[in-house]
């Protein structure tokens, strides 16, 4: 048996970062969950997710902030970030930071779909 | 051939480049004393029913700074009879206030007017022995006069251009500030209309994928779908609210309410959610004084304000409700403890598209449409709402005004009390 592939959902409205960890579960991921950049930037030190899903909108540090941080940190910068946000005009001047940008709504299988891409890995659903 | 300079022509050439006032004074009074010879020159401007002594160059000092009735000297008579004139000799003068005279050198004087179809002002030369002046001297004298008028109107059209352009900066920084927070709210909306039908979206898919749902799932997904939905119909509801009352639509269906009533109904409403928040929510002093309104529209504007309180209070804070009778007003005040507000921001909480907290580390959802809304009803009711607040994390203060409705049954009401001051008390 193969581990499951580490997603690091860093979301901070509860309801959404809930269902994504049920939906990514699902489909065959081991989640870790952070409600804030600052708690990203933590999780990412020490559980070395293989790619994170960041909001944009969240206290104390954005997705924007932590997506920078993480990038100029020796250890980081390798993760792949995929940004999920509700107003995607927010990264049009830092597209290069992400490896991909999925706008709010967005379709669970198009989220698994654009991991599996980042990680060069078959879709397991 | 030697080039003579003509005191007449430079004047009038510095005055066409004079961009104010000062410098139109300087240039009158040194010229005037150059072309006339005399021993002082007053520049003297009309203020209203006074002269004005705005600026003079003597041989000892005159009335520069001071102001006198426009009949009780002499530049005012030739403003008000627009013409020059000319005085020999001051003590054979009527028209010439002595004891002002007896201070200074004067002894004889020729007065032109500026602007003589409706004169703003008067240049004055005076000599220290008696002297007539003669047409040349009065004839140049009013010739600057005339190119003063003319560059004073020149500083004033200068001014006036310079207001209006300012005017016009300001509304157009307005325009674009009025723009600017449209397009931040646009963006805001459909930030906020997205979020909870991504919660929506994923859930559905959950459900239909996982082949067997608990029943403890399919309550969780419910719940979860259920105020999503509700937190999109407020959403809807609100902008509909705030489009509606900029188009002036929006009405209220008034009767007589107790508002006291009206409050407690309104803080039982918003009690699970300051539960839920740690927040106590308490009414602390319930009068019951009657208005006209409409009670749904009354509890939209209690519950917009008090879940703004309970939303901007920490974990442990308070939120008191009272309503009390202040002569002809009823008011109810709705304070908190929590997240206070900034004096820069204080002005505009009640503005349409305003949040006090903006940027990418916004803690709070929502629109910030609700005390937009509270103000449009408030006014509805013939009422005002008013904030308060000594600054962040000192609480805030929402005060809201009615009109107390003219009590017929204040007879019964007494009668009322009185009956029931008579059933014993357990």
């Amino acid at each position: 048996m193969t581990t499951p592939t580490k997603v690091l959902v860093a979301e901070d409205y509860d309801d959404a970062r809930d269902v994504m960890a049920l939906v990514l579960e699902s489909a065959g991921f081991q989640v870790i969950e952070a409600r804030d950049g600052v708690e990203a930037l933590d999780a990412a030190r020490a559980l070395k997710p293989a790619v994170i899903v960041m909001d944009m909108f969240m206290p104390n540090m954005d997705g924007l902030t932590a997506t920078r941080a993480l990038r100029d940190e020796p250890g980081l910068r390798r993760i792949p970030v995929i940004a999920q946000t509700a107003q995607p005009s927010v990264v049009s001047g830092a597209r290069e930071l992400f490896d991909a940008v999925l706008a709010k709504p967005c379709s669970p299988d198009l989220l698994i779909r654009t991991i599996c891409d980042v990680l060069g890995l078959e879709p397991a659903v | 051939m030697e080039l003579v300079r003509d005191p007449l022509l430079d004047a009038v050439t510095g005055l066409a480049s004079a961009r104010d006032e000062v410098t139109v004074c300087a240039i009158v009074r040194k010229a005037a004393r150059a072309l006339t010879g005399a021993d002082g020159v007053t520049f003297v401007l009309r203020e209203g029913n006074h002269c004005y002594y705005a600026d003079e160059d003597a041989i000892a000092p005159l009335w520069k700074g001071r102001r006198f009735p426009l009949e009780t000297c002499i530049s005012g008579w030739a403003m008000l009879n627009r013409t020059f004139t000319v005085v020999p000799d001051i003590l054979i003068d009527e028209r010439i206030p002595q004891d002002v005279y007896r201070a200074t050198f004067v002894k004889s004087l020729a007065m032109v007017p500026v602007r003589r179809e409706d004169p703003i002002g008067a240049i004055g030369a005076y000599w220290a022995r008696p002297h007539a002046a003669s047409a040349d001297e009065v004839g140049v004298l009013q010739s600057l006069a005339d190119a003063a008028a003319l560059a004073l109107h020149n500083v004033q059209l200068d001014a006036d251009l310079q207001d209006a352009l300012r005017l016009e900066r300001q509304a157009r920084s307005s325009a674009e500030e009025a723009s600017r927070l449209k397009d931040d709210f646009l963006a805001l909306l459909s930030h906020e209309l997205r979020t909870p039908l991504h919660v929506i979206n994923n859930w559905l898919w959950q459900l239909k994928q996982s082949k067997d749902n608990s029943v403890g799932m399919l309550a969780r997904a419910l719940d979860v779908i259920e105020r999503n939905t509700a937190l999109q119909s407020r959403l809807v509801d609100d902008l509909l609210d705030v489009s509606r009352a900029a188009a002036g639509k929006l009405s209220i269906d008034s009767k007589l309410v107790d508002l006291g009533a009206t409050c407690e109904a309104a803080v039982e409403i918003a009690l699970p959610a300051a539960r839920e928040k740690k927040v106590a929510l308490e009414l602390t002093r319930a009068e019951h004084p009657r208005i006209w309104g409409d009670p749904d529209r009354l509890q939209q504007v209690l519950w917009n304000v008090l879940s703004n309180a309970i939303k901007f209070s920490p974990a442990g804070g308070q939120v008191a409700v009272s309503v009390v009778r202040d002569g002809s007003r009823a008011v109810i005040e709705i304070r908190d403890n929590g997240a206070g507000v900034t004096a820069e921001f204080l002005p505009h909480m009640f503005d349409r598209f305003r949040q006090g907290e903006m940027g990418m580390t916004r803690r709070q959802g929502g629109l910030g449409l609700g005390l937009t809304i509270v103000r449009e009803l408030m006014t509805l009711h013939g009422g005002t709402a008013t904030a308060e607040s000594a600054g962040p994390q000192q609480g805030t203060t929402i005060r809201l005004e009615f009109a107390i409705a003219e009590e017929p049954q204040a007879q019964s009401e007494v009668l009322g009390q009185a009956l029931r001051s008579k059933v014993p008390v357990h």
